[in-house]
C-alpha cells in the first residue's frame, strides 16, 4: 500500500511538473497574454494591481525558500505581519478598483484618448515581436534549405562531372578498338597477300621443276607425288 | 529525493521562472505599463500618491526578502509593525488620492 501511494505521489508530481511547463511555455511564447496583467479596464496600467503582483511573489519566494530549511519539514505558520501586508495589499487593489469602476466614463477604453492609443501601440509592438520571431524561424530556415540546396548542387555538379568522364573514357575505348579493328583488317590483308605471295611461289617453283625436268610426266598425280 | 522534495522544487523553478518571465516582459513592453504613475485618466500628471505606494512597495519587499535572506532558523520571519503601519498609510494615501481625482473628474464632466 505504501508503494501505491508513492507511486501516485511521483505520478501527481510529474503532472503539476508538466503542468507548471506547459504554462510557462505559453506564456513564454505569447500564447498566454500578460500584456494587461496590471492593467485597469481603461487601459492604464494600475499601481495596486502592480503592488499586489510584487508582494504576490515576494511573500510565495520567502515562503518556499524556507519550507526546505525548516526543522521539523513542513508548512510553517504564517505570521500575522505578513498576513496583514498582504491584506492592505490586496484592500488596496480592492478599493482602488472600487473607485474606478465607480466612475464608469473613466474607465472607457477610447481609441481617440493618448491611453487607447498606447494600448494599441502596446499590441501592435506584442504582435510585431511575434512576427520578428516567425520570420527569425523562417529565416533560419531558408538557411537551413539553402545548405541542402548546395549540397544538392554540388553533388549534382560531381555526378555531371563523373559522367563526363566516363563520356570521354568511352570515346577513348572507341577510338582505340577502331584502331585495333583497323590494326586487325591491315593485318588480315598482309596475311592474305603473303598466302597469295607463298602460292605464287610455289606454282613458280613447280613450273620451274617441271622445266627442268626431262622425264616429267604430265600426270599431276606423280607431280605432286613427287613434291610430296 | 521523496516526493515532498520534487513538489517543492517544482514550486520553486515555477515561481522563479514565473516571475522571471514577467519581469522579462515588463521590461521588453509586452505587458502594458503606461501610466503606472500617473493620474488616473491623464498620462501626462504624475501621482504622488502612486510614486509614495511604489516606493513603500519596494522598500517592504526588499525589507522582507532580507529578512528572509538572513534567516537561520525559528519561524518565518515577521514584519514589524512599523513597517505595517508605513504600508497601510501608503495604501491609504494611494486610495484616498484616486478617490479625490475620480471625484473631481465626475464633477467636470
Amino acid at each position: 500500500m505504501t508503494h501505491v501511494m508513492e507511486v501516485c505521489a511521483f505520478i501527481g508530481c510529474g503532472f503539476l511538473g508538466f503542468l507548471a511547463l506547459i504554462i510557462l511555455w505559453k506564456v513564454f511564447k505569447g500564447e498566454i497574454n500578460l500584456n494587461s496583467l496590471v492593467s485597469e479596464a481603461n487601459g492604464e496600467a494600475s499601481m495596486s494591481r502592480f503592488q499586489l503582483l510584487i508582494f504576490t511573489f515576494v511573500v510565495a519566494i520567502g515562503i518556499l525558500e524556507l519550507i526546505d530549511k525548516m526543522n521539523p519539514a513542513g508548512f510553517p505558520p504564517i505570521p500575522d505581519g505578513v498576513l496583514t501586508l498582504l491584506g492592505i495589499s490586496a484592500s488596496t487593489y480592492a478599493v482602488g478598483k472600487g473607485i474606478s469602476y465607480s466612475q464608469p466614463q473613466l474607465m472607457k477604453p477610447t481609441p481617440t484618448d493618448a491611453g487607447g492609443a498606447q494600448q494599441a501601440a502596446q499590441d501592435a509592438t506584442t504582435q510585431a515581436d511575434v512576427a520578428l520571431a516567425a520570420a527569425d524561424q523562417a529565416t533560419a530556415a531558408a538557411s537551413a534549405i539553402a545548405g541542402h540546396v548546395e549540397t544538392i548542387k554540388t553533388s549534382a555538379d560531381d555526378a555531371k562531372n563523373a559522367a563526363k568522364a566516363a563520356q570521354d573514357a568511352s570515346a577513348a575505348a572507341a577510338g582505340h578498338v577502331e584502331t585495333i579493328k583497323a590494326s586487325a583488317d591491315d593485318a588480315k590483308n598482309a596475311a592474305v597477300a603473303a598466302l597469295a605471295a607463298a602460292a605464287a611461289a610455289t606454282a613458280a617453283k613447280t613450273a620451274t621443276g617441271n622445266a627442268n625436268d626431262p622425264n616429267n610426266s604430265p600426270d599431276p598425280g606423280t607431280e605432286t607425288g613427287g613434291q610430296q | 529525493m521523496t516526493p515532498g522534495h520534487i513538489l517543492h522544487l517544482e514550486l520553486l523553478g515555477f515561481i522563479y521562472c514565473f516571475a522571471a518571465l514577467v519581469a522579462f516582459q515588463i521590461f521588453t513592453r509586452r505587458i502594458n505599463m503606461v501610466g503606472l504613475l500617473s493620474q488616473m485618466g491623464n498620462d501626462t500628471n504624475v501621482s504622488p500618491g502612486r510614486v509614495q505606494l511604489l516606493l513603500a512597495t519596494i522598500a517592504v519587499s526588499a525589507t522582507y526578502l532580507s529578512a528572509v535572506a538572513s534567516w537561520k532558523s525559528g519561524s518565518v520571519p515577521d514584519i514589524s509593525s512599523n513597517w505595517i503601519h508605513i504600508f497601510g498609510g501608503s495604501g491609504g494615501i494611494y486610495a484616498i488620492e484616486k478617490a479625490w481625482v475620480a471625484w473631481k473628474q465626475s464633477k467636470s464632466t
